[in-house]
């Protein structure tokens, strides 16, 4: 399991916003992560957690919600 | 079968009957589900009757195929068999459509990206392949979204149908609450705004003043709304009587401050299937720093496209790509400075993106580019007159603005006060707004204008 307050940090980083959504709550709809900011978040993950997050798996499902993007980031850990 | 007419009504209330008759077997609901569904299809002629169930067929086996697979290249060749298939279906309804009108029947649009979701979800692992034919082709025919939209995600929708159905109270008043709202916005709004202001004005602006040429143009973006949202409530509510909560469509878009809100508010089962599968399909800006400012416009040219293979949507694209690309540079410039819009700022900002909106609505709506150039030529020429605007038309209008809004929560609070009204009343209210609709709306309406993309 990944350090879920440090992918919040990323989160708030992007986002230039100090909410704290709930681990299941989608990102997108709350309008932390849009297409634009996505990038720039699996940039900020790769930095913080040394994985590697290639193009094809930029894809907002994977990154909608606190939770995917922990096990998404735990799989790329392994 | 449109889903303002009589005929659908009958048909979803026999639908409804059976399927709750059944609701506690599964296999049987989803079976009454895809007759339903094949019986919607068949009701707008036999040659998607016949396209669709093969092509679902197909894209069953690439499914089970790219998620079995442990081969890149086979599954990339699995993907590609559904891409083919599916582009190609769309393609071909839009330019043999009107050739081949006994084959196409119905806009296939809807449909086939809502498959593509499927299969390309599948190859990213973002998703399971159903192994249950019955499961998966009740959701690829799921009749209430199918002839245009909103756009599920296939892998989601199936997931929804394989829940056990109930049917609570409040779901039903939403539901039919839902209805009623849709053809209230279709019949009522859009349509008045159709006949009495916009076609007339826009298909002669040289015969009106350049302000009643501006007011028909907002009249556009306005009836346009309520024709597409109206539709989207009919087959929300539709679906939500059967136990399933398609995605929602519209969030007051015409309130945003700029164009990359207003495609998070504007149809956006479409803008998250460009943004899931067109944009992040596109080499991002960190392999090609210009992506940041290509990747938009690409998408949205595609966006454009997808509408109509004419020049006038092509630049209806290209502006609204255009446009994101700078409100991207926008956003990137102000976080650097570390501002934040002020209120007075935000409305002046929904105020100039409402126009620049409209704009790009005068090429979406136009038959051709002159004819969309002859629009702002009038609208150039700076002559004031309102002697063509009825006062009806203003109530119309400003009954519009006032209804876009309007909080979303009165919705739900009159969805819970409306469920609490005693069974009578809420029989009366349907009957009444049945009742309201066939007397100020009697003519019947045209088809809905997203149908036909």
């Amino acid at each position: 399991m990944a350090d879920r307050s440090l992918i919040l940090k990323c989160i708030q980083a992007v986002s230039a916003s100090q909410t704290t959504p709930t681990p299941d709550e989608s990102l997108f709809d709350a309008g932390l992560l849009d297409s634009f900011s996505l990038v720039d978040l699996a940039t900020q993950l790769e930095s913080h957690f040394g994985v590697q997050i290639p193009d094809s798996d930029l894809s907002p499902r994977k990154f909608d919600t606190i939770e995917r993007i922990d096990a998404y980031i735990s799989s790329r850990a392994k | 079968m449109y889903p303002t007419a009589a005929p659908y009504f009958v048909f979803l209330v026999a639908v409804c009957l059976v399927y709750w008759a059944v609701c506690q077997i599964r296999a049987a609901r989803l079976a009454i589900l895809v007759v339903a569904s094949l019986f919607f299809i068949a009701k707008f002629g036999l040659g998607c009757l016949l396209l669709v169930p093969v092509a679902a067929a197909l894209d069953f086996f690439f499914g089970l195929g790219i998620g079995r697979s442990t081969s890149i290249t086979q599954r990339r060749v699995l993907l590609a068999g559904s891409v083919v298939l599916n582009v190609g279906l769309m393609a071909a309804a839009k330019g043999f459509g009107a050739k081949l009108g006994w084959l196409f029947t119905f806009s296939l649009s809807y449909y086939c990206f809502q498959q593509l979701s499927y299969t390309i979800d599948i190859f990213r692992r973002d998703a399971e392949p159903e192994t249950n034919f019955l499961n998966y082709v009740s959701a690829a025919t799921f009749f209430p979204s199918l002839t245009a939209g909103p756009i599920n995600r296939l892998p989601d929708l199936i997931d929804k149908l394989k829940k056990p159905f109930s049917l609570e109270d409040t779901r039903s008043a939403r539901a039919l609450l839902l209805i009623a709202s849709g053809l209230i916005k279709k019949l009522l709004i859009a349509q008045f705004l159709a006949d009495n202001l916009v076609n007339n004005f826009l298909d002669t602006p040289k015969l009106y003043s350049g302000f009643e040429v501006l007011v028909a143009v907002w009249g556009y973006a306005f009836q346009l709304y309520y024709d597409f949202s109206g539709y989207t409530d009919i087959a929300m509510g539709s679906a939500l009587l059967l136990g399933i909560a398609v995605p929602e469509n519209f969030h007051r878009p015409y309130s945003s401050a700029n164009i990359a809100e207003f495609w998070r508010k504007w149809h956006i089962s479409f803008s998250q299937w460009l943004r899931d599968y067109v944009y992040f399909s596109l080499p991002s800006e960190r392999r090609v720093a210009a992506a940041k400012f290509t990747n938009p416009i690409i998408t949205m040219l595609l966006g454009g496209l997808w509408h109509g293979f004419g020049w006038t949507f092509l630049i209806w694209g290209a502006m609204h790509g255009v446009a994101l690309s700078l409100t991207r540079a926008w956003h990137d410039w102000r976080k650097k400075l570390g501002k934040k819009p002020s209120a007075i700022g935000r409305y002046v900002a929904v105020f100039f993106t409402f126009q620049f909106v409209c704009a790009t609505w005068i090429f979406f709506r136009a038959d051709s580019a002159s004819d969309a150039l002859d629009v702002f030529r009038r609208i150039g020429s700076m002559t004031f007159s309102v002697e063509h605007i009825s006062l009806a038309i203003v109530l119309y209008l400003a009954a519009a603005v006032l209804l876009h809004i309007a909080p979303e929560s009165w919705f739900d609070e009159a969805v819970a006060l409306f469920s609490r009204t005693p069974f009578i009343l809420q029989g009366a209210a349907i009957a009444g707004v049945v009742l309201a609709l066939q007397t100020l709306a009697g003519k019947g309406a045209a088809p809905f204008a997203y149908s036909k993309f």
